[in-house]
């Protein structure tokens, strides 16, 4: 398999799908990651600041979590199956034990909306294995039709609209909030790994 | 000079000192409601954030004191989160000591809350939760105008059943009439 995709062990990437691997972000990766960060149109962050290759390599240098990787925040590189970036998962590990992302897919990239959907999938597939996470949240634009699309493939569900909550392209945008919850925090059950895996 | 916002119970203002906004938050924190639960705060946290920016530096968290009109009493908190030019939302959050609940207090520092931010900041909304299962928190968030807009489910564990968070909404123009804001004084 490694060899199929082009990297060098398995340790290099964390799940795959048909279309792409999620794996943590490499040095390589950061000019690529910082357009796409920069061309999301929901940042990661709630600052104003534009990322910059620069900026992004000073965070992924950062001697408290290094590699973009700590112990509540990580960012995932979404590759291509002969590795190329195509898109990122932004993760918050919230202390209720549910994780928040934000991602995206590169506008330009052909596929798109195979990577995407991909992309959320298997994310989703990673995390449900887990087998202590209670819920994902995830958000985007609500014109964002197609990062919707994905979600709501993945078995998402719409949770809430937000009139006017952010600013996108000088204009105050609608935003949407999906969540998947684990079976076994839906049933208030224990979420011991045997019957989380019952469960789902 | 800070404004400092005065309705017909209570007004908002800036915690006076360091001691202050560590007392009121820690029995934020040390005395959990039934529907959030424990939390902690610790005082070298709480001095930290207050000596940085009095808690009133828009592009942080910030926090206000409530206090009782007619006696003088501090009777809790109002917070926001940060702001910066890019966003035009942030929310906005309520604690109301034991003593002095269901007299009123925190809807009414909700809405001088959200007098000091429309009048100040160029937000198009203001957003708070609250667990599903806290009725008088709704009922506060929709006294002072604030309409449901979902749910997100199963996003709270406390004694050891996860409950859904709700969501709550006010837009500027349904702020801007609201009877309320003839009533509030300012300065």
């Amino acid at each position: 398999m490694s060899s199929q995709i082009g990297v060098e062990s398995r340790n290099d990437w964390l799940a795959s799908g048909r279309h792409i691997m999620l794996r943590p972000v490499f040095a390589g990766d950061i000019p690529r990651l910082a357009d796409l960060l920069a061309e999301a149109p929901l940042g990661i962050e709630d600052d104003p600041y534009p990322w910059t290759e620069s900026r992004l390599r000073c965070r992924f240098e950062d001697k408290a979590s290094p590699g973009l990787w700590g112990a509540n925040l990580k960012l995932y590189t979404v590759a291509s199956l002969d590795n190329q970036v195509v898109g990122y998962v932004h993760e918050f590990l919230r202390s209720t034990g549910g994780t928040v992302i934000r991602f995206h897919i590169a506008d330009k990239v052909e596929s798109r909306d195979t990577y995407g959907e991909d992309a959320v999938a298997v994310y989703l597939d990673m995390a449900r294995q887990w087998n202590t996470l209670p819920r994902v949240t995830a958000t985007a634009l609500a014109c964002e039709a197609l990062k919707r699309s994905w979600l709501e493939s993945a078995g998402f569900q719409l949770e809430v609209t937000c009139r006017e909550g952010v600013l996108y392209e000088g204009r105050p945008q609608d935003y949407v909030v999906y969540g998947w919850v684990a079976p076994w925090a839906i049933l208030n059950c224990v979420p011991a790994g045997a019957q989380a895996k019952e469960l789902s | 000079m800070h404004t400092i916002y005065t309705g017909e119970r209570t007004r908002i203002r800036p915690f006076r000192d360091a001691d202050e906004w560590h007392y009121t938050v820690s029995l934020d924190c040390g005395v959990p409601n039934e529907h959030w639960g424990p939390w902690h705060c610790p005082r070298a946290h709480a001095l930290k954030e207050f000596e940085e920016t009095g808690l009133v530096a828009p592009d942080k968290y910030s926090a206000m004191a409530i206090e009782r009109v007619d006696t003088g009493e501090l009777v809790g908190l109002e917070e926001h989160g940060a702001m910066h030019p890019g966003k035009t939302s942030t929310w906005i959050g309520t604690f109301v000591m034991k003593e002095h609940r269901k007299q009123g207090f925190g809807a009414e520092a909700k809405q001088l809350m959200l007098c000091y931010l429309f009048e100040n900041f160029p937000l198009s909304t203001v957003i708070a939760d609250t667990t599903a299962t806290h009725r008088d928190a709704k009922r506060g968030l929709e006294l002072c105008g604030m309409h449901f807009i979902g749910a997100r489910r199963k996003a709270h564990c406390y004694h050891g059943k996860y409950v859904d968070v709700v969501l709550y909404q006010i837009m500027r123009a349904d702020w801007e009439a609201g009877e309320y804001r003839s009533k509030v004084q300012r300065g």
